[in-house]
């Protein structure tokens, strides 16, 4: 498998006249089921020497929720640059909701495989087997692949997936939040993140909570699955740890980001015009290694960028 | 009294007054009606039950007010702007709060046509941070765990009762005639279509005569001269007409003589310039191929299954992006009940599927008509699903009474042709996901049935790219899954049959793996690490069985070995199943693995990662602190007394001094025990708890199985219910004193870490009570999901004690009427699974 030239091909409209993209896109197979397979091994391979909380230095430009909506993440290189060129992180919830899961989970991955110095892709509460079964993901590989082998590799890639990352050791990613059972980053080290995400405790909240304002403390979360929590949480967080930043995304923000917490937190939420209806703006937040901080807002993709939507049926039906 | 429809919109009205607190206004029944003739405000109307002269509450539905559903589904709440205030509605059913929240949601697109396909996403504030997210409830709820319901036909309004006072009178529109002049003006009309209007457009489309042929004519004339215009307003028309969601027009539009021209003019898009128009009826016509592998006699079926396909590639290809929910849901629904139409009219058929099968154990492997007839039977397997539970069962019961394993044998018995395979796999795991005892008898045969038992082992073990060897190991763990084994007439002789003679062929891989790990032949690491999985599941489903297995075999020394294998994947799987033997707490594992010596290469695998922070350090970790959790002596003085020494150096985190800190403690208490015990009673004491830990380890097991699937608190809880050790608090509490009074140097830090691990499996509800007390708010408090949610800046008022909830104050005007229990929130509770 040659994955410079699928990487190459998976970004095919970009900077190309549409002319030019039209013969691109028809020279663009999808990745065979054998080739998914191969690139999901190789990323194990290198997401197993990952740590629960990843080291990332800036310069650094971090990502909040895709959603497979592929057109929008070649919209967010354009805007941010490409990788290897510029570094990413991004916090989780590739795949779901949106119509391209499978493009845009494949394309990231294999950006990791090939720079995997350069893009950092932390665990979001979608990357599960439950999850997925029920949003989107699971259909979408069933419908594209006709079985549900390219589902299975890419859910065990999910329980590999790394949970957090601090930057600089003073921001720290993460996709929900924050965790009762958890007062110092220490403590996340004890967690084996290989299984599915659980329905508690300290790796089920990481992936779930959502800051509040007006919560003290910890507060039940109307998700079914981590914790709301307040200002205060955030701050003692931040002190134990000698963190400046909790940088999360998980909610959807209208304004593509959002500050909280007298700016000890910010959501960034990258999946603009989210499910293709809700009308919202993106964003993607630059640091560079002066740890200055800058706001990327992007739209949605123009309709023309995203080509024709392809019809993935199967030609040949017997019912 | 009420009939039960007029019961659905039966609500109280509150309005919040100037303390925050909501007023009740009464008891009525709520309506969505047309403001005034004119005009197409529509509102919402509460008529009083006591007074019917003058309505409780009159609101005009707007596209800027933000409307949320909240409790349970039963609220619905806004700022009324007129008066200034909040107001809230609380229905007796939840069906009611439906239905009136799609009308309004409705009403807000239809003013704004720039509202969007959920409508929900225009609804929030500026600034409403989360807007969409916030605002709950079926209709376009985007939140997790609360899935939307989809609104299928059963949720069309045309059978939710009457709209309004008199649909008659709700600004009948009438389209203009089906004129190439007026296209444009058909097509504005359908654009502007108003709830109300919906049925009654959609009514005229399917009854005016010849209405939907004169447009399909004016499409194939505009095609013909290339009028881009017409063609483009002919996109929209027929576009909204799909929008209009009505079954009988779908009926008559993907009927077999109108189908190619609908989907033609949905190839005009207007935004896609012609040299990118999708060329739809080309690929219905020219690429997609009808493959009848079996003469299909009856030609209702065989239309049914083109409709089918050709409504799929309606919803997937053409309009993708178009649809809404609504609109999505409702061909889903009409694809699935074709699906079911043609699955049982086949069923039924007395000669195909005898015919089928003929055919299949004819034709040559490998050959062209072969792989078409597999191909066949996976689809038709696939479909079953959607069977109801008996019609599966019968369908499923008749393809195996036709020989359908014999099938799959000879599949699997022919050299090559993977794909084949693949889908002979996929057959068989449609088959076990129903009703997995049917295999498992066919493959307890002698001849051909073990012969399928060994060919799926070999399939499970043989190295290749294109995934069978994942859907094998799937439909074997289902064979061996005690859930379905469990009151199986089977039971017994299968897990044996794969004891006796199977497993041993998943252990000698293992051990080939780790003896000459990438001679020639060995096994790939990819199959290793299945081999380790289907162990693992085995440790945890056949807890019994397995042990004595595993300790007959020295199956975890040689599962151990893979420590020295340079995937460090494999390696953290082979530390997992060493976890997952621990997880049973079963003492035998314990005393094994100290007898053995089998911590020995896991301290090495350790040592030698280094202080490197990756999985295979947090898995250690884990592993090493579960130890301590547990307190499992044994293990633990092994590794305090063999391998201290090189662990102390570990300084990066407090587990291993935590460990080192429990064995002391251990020892104390053996010190002292010896002193007040005889060594007899101490050996009965021994030999008693091993008894009694045998006869516990089949509820260890069970509760670790559904802990497998993610219930992991629960089962932490009752594992620790059946296993408490008399001791185990105490050493806690005396661990975390100790720790937090800094009596020993070493637990300094982590000393309140420890209260809150050990004190609450169960998340903590000691430090979440006081917050959150859902449970008190019987009689004196707000609504809980009005208190803090309601209108966001209003919520600190909102907060104030005083109203009861409104769930719990319906009741007894409603004289015991059977509503639904109150629950606290919204939403809560596991996510939905299909």
């Amino acid at each position: 498998m040659d994955l410079d030239r699928w990487i190459e091909q998976a970004r095919w409209e970009r900077g190309a006249g549409l002319q030019a993209a039209q013969q691109r896109l028809k020279r663009c197979e999808p990745l065979k089921e054998s080739d998914v397979k191969q690139l999901c091994e190789k990323a194990v391979e290198i997401l197993v020497e990952e740590a629960n909380v990843q080291r990332v230095d800036a310069p650094v430009t971090i990502c909040g929720d895709i959603h497979g909506q592929f057109y929008d993440l070649t919209e967010l290189f354009k805007v941010g640059g490409d990788c290897p060129q510029t570094n990413y992180l991004f916090m989780g919830d590739f795949v779901d909701r949106g119509f391209y899961s499978v493009e845009t989970f494949l394309l990231l991955l294999a950006l990791k495989v090939r720079y995997p110095e350069r893009i950092t892709l932390i665990r979001g509460n979608h990357e599960s087997r439950q999850i997925t079964q029920v949003y989107g993901f699971y259909d979408e590989c069933l419908r594209k692949y006709g079985s549900a082998n390219v589902w299975r590799y890419c859910t065990d890639v999910f329980d590999y997936l790394s949970l957090s990352a601090l930057i600089d050791g003073t921001i720290f990613a993460v996709h929900g939040g924050l965790s009762p059972t958890i007062t110092t980053l220490d403590q996340i080290r004890t967690i084996d993140r290989k299984q599915e995400v659980p329905h508690d405790g300290a790796m089920c909240d990481l992936l779930w909570s959502d800051p509040e304002d007006g919560v003290d403390g910890w507060g039940l979360s109307p998700r079914g699955a981590g914790y709301l929590f307040g200002h205060d949480i955030a701050t003692q967080f931040c002190q134990a740890n000698g963190v400046e930043l909790i940088a999360r995304a998980h909610q959807l923000v209208m304004e593509g980001y959002k500050w909280m917490f007298r700016d000890q937190l910010v959501t960034v939420w990258s999946a603009p015009n989210y499910c293709y209806r809700c009308g919202n703006v993106a964003a993607i937040l630059e640091l560079d290694d002066g740890g200055s901080k800058n706001f990327k807002v992007f739209e949605a993709a123009p309709q023309e960028a995203r080509g024709v939507p392809s019809k993935k049926a199967a030609p040949d039906y017997f019912l | 009294m009420e009939g039960p429809a007029s019961g659905q919109q039966r609500v109280k009205v509150y309005k919040l007054n100037e303390e925050g607190l909501w007023d009740d206004k009464g008891t009525g029944h709520v309506t969505v009606e047309i403001m005034d003739q004119s005009s197409t405000q529509v509102g919402l109307v509460v008529l009083g039950e006591s007074d019917h002269t003058r309505p409780l509450l009159v609101h005009r539905i707007s596209k800027d007010n933000a409307y949320q559903r909240q409790g349970d589904d039963t609220i619905i709440t806004w700022t009324d702007p007129e008066i200034g205030t909040d107001i809230a509605l609380s229905f007796q059913e939840a069906r009611g709060c439906n239905y009136i929240w799609e009308q309004v949601l409705h009403v807000q697109e239809s003013s704004s046509p720039r509202a969007g396909l959920g409508g929900v996403g225009n609804v929030g504030h500026a600034d409403a941070p989360y807007g969409p997210r916030r605002l709950g409830g079926p209709g376009g709820h985007l939140d997790d765990f609360d899935v939307a319901e989809p609104v299928g036909p059963g949720g069309r309004f045309d059978e939710m009762g009457p709209l309004g006072p008199d649909p008659g009178s709700s600004g009948a529109v009438d389209l203009p005639e089906p004129e190439m002049s007026n296209l444009k003006d058909i097509a504005r009309a359908l654009t502007e279509v108003s709830l109300f209007q919906r049925d009654r457009i959609a009514h005229q489309l399917a009854t005016r005569r010849g209405y939907l042929d004169k447009l399909l004519d004016l499409f194939r004339m505009s095609e013909d001269v290339e009028d881009e215009e017409s063609l483009h307003a002919l996109y929209n028309i027929f576009k909204q007409i799909v929008l209009l969601n009505d079954t009988g027009l779908f009926d008559l539009l993907f009927d077999d003589v109108r189908v190619m021209d609908f989907v033609g003019a949905l190839e005009y898009e207007p935004d896609i310039k012609p040299d990118q128009r999708p060329q739809h009826r080309q690929f219905l016509q020219r690429t997609a191929v009808f493959k009848e592998v079996v003469p299909i006699s009856d030609a209702a079926v065989r239309s049914k299954i083109h409709q089918t396909y050709r409504m799929g590639y309606l919803k997937d290809g053409v309009l993708p992006r178009v649809l809404d929910d609504a609109t999505f849901a409702t061909l889903s629904s009409l694809m699935l009940f074709n699906n079911i139409e043609v699955l049982m009219a086949l069923y039924q058929d007395r000669e195909f599927f005898p015919e089928l099968f003929r055919r299949l154990k004819k034709a040559s492997p490998d050959s062209e008509e072969w792989r078409d007839l597999v191909a066949f039977l996976q689809e038709l397997c696939g479909l079953t699903k959607h069977l109801q539970a008996t019609q599966r069962n019968q369908l499923l019961l008749r393809l195996v009474a036709l020989g359908l394993f014999e099938v799959i044998t000879t599949i699997m018995q022919t050299p090559g042709s993977q794909e084949v395979k693949l889908r002979a796999t996929d057959i068989l795991l449609a088959d076990v996901q129903h009703d997995p005892s049917q295999l498992r008898s066919y493959l307890l045969q002698p001849g051909q049935g073990n012969a399928l038992f060994g060919l799926l082992i070999q399939a499970l073990l043989d190295s290749s790219e294109s995934g069978l060897q994942e859907q094998v190991l799937e439909i074997v763990k289902m064979l061996l899954d005690p859930d379905t084994l469990e009151g199986s007439a089977e039971k017994d002789k299968f897990v044996e049959l794969f004891y006796d003679k199977h497993i041993a062929q998943l252990l000698s891989a293992l051990v080939q793996a780790s003896e000459a790990p990438y001679a020639q032949g060995a096994p790939s690491a990819n199959t290793v690490g299945l081999v380790v999985d289907l162990l693992c599941f085995c440790v945890v489903s056949h807890s019994y069985r397995i042990k004595y297995y595993v300790l007959r075999n020295n199956v975890v020394e040689k599962v151990l070995k893979l420590l020295r294998r340079r995937e460090r994947w494999l390696v953290v799987a082979a530390i997992r199943f060493l976890r997952t033997a621990l997880s049973l707490k079963d003492e035998f594992y314990n005393r094994y693995l100290v007898k053995n010596k089998l911590m020995e290469p896991v301290v090495a695998a350790f040592l030698e990662n280094g202080p490197r922070y990756n999985l295979l350090n947090s898995a250690c970790l884990e592993l090493f602190d579960f130890i301590r959790k547990e307190n499992f002596k044994g293990l633990l003085a092994d590794l305090m007394e063999h391998h201290w020494e090189q662990l102390q150096a570990v300084d990066y985190c407090e587990v291993l001094r935590n460990m080192h800190i429990k064995h002391e403690q251990n020892q104390d208490r053996v010190a002292v025990g010896k002193a007040d015990r005889e060594p007899e009673a101490l050996q009965a004491a021994a030999a008693a708890r091993d008894a009694e830990l045998l006869a516990r380890q089949r509820a260890a097991a069970a509760a670790e199985q559904r802990r497998r699937r993610g219930e992991r608190e629960v089962d932490a809880d009752e594992e620790s219910y059946f296993d408490q050790e008399e001791d185990s608090d105490d050493d806690e509490q005396q661990h975390a004193a100790l720790g937090g009074g800094g009596g020993i140097p070493a637990a300094g830090s982590g000393g309140g870490r420890v209260v809150l691990e050990s004190g609450s499996p169960g998340g903590l509800p000691g430090l979440l009570g006081p917050l959150v007390d859902y449970g008190e708010d019987d009689d004196e408090e707000l609504p809980p999901a009005l208190r803090g949610a309601g209108t966001p800046k209003r919520s600190p008022a909102a907060d104030r004690p005083g109203s009861p909830p409104l769930e719990k104050r319906f009741r007894p005007a409603s004289g015991g009427s059977p509503w639904g229990p109150v629950r606290p929130g919204g939403g809560r509770g596991s996510p939905p699974l299909r």
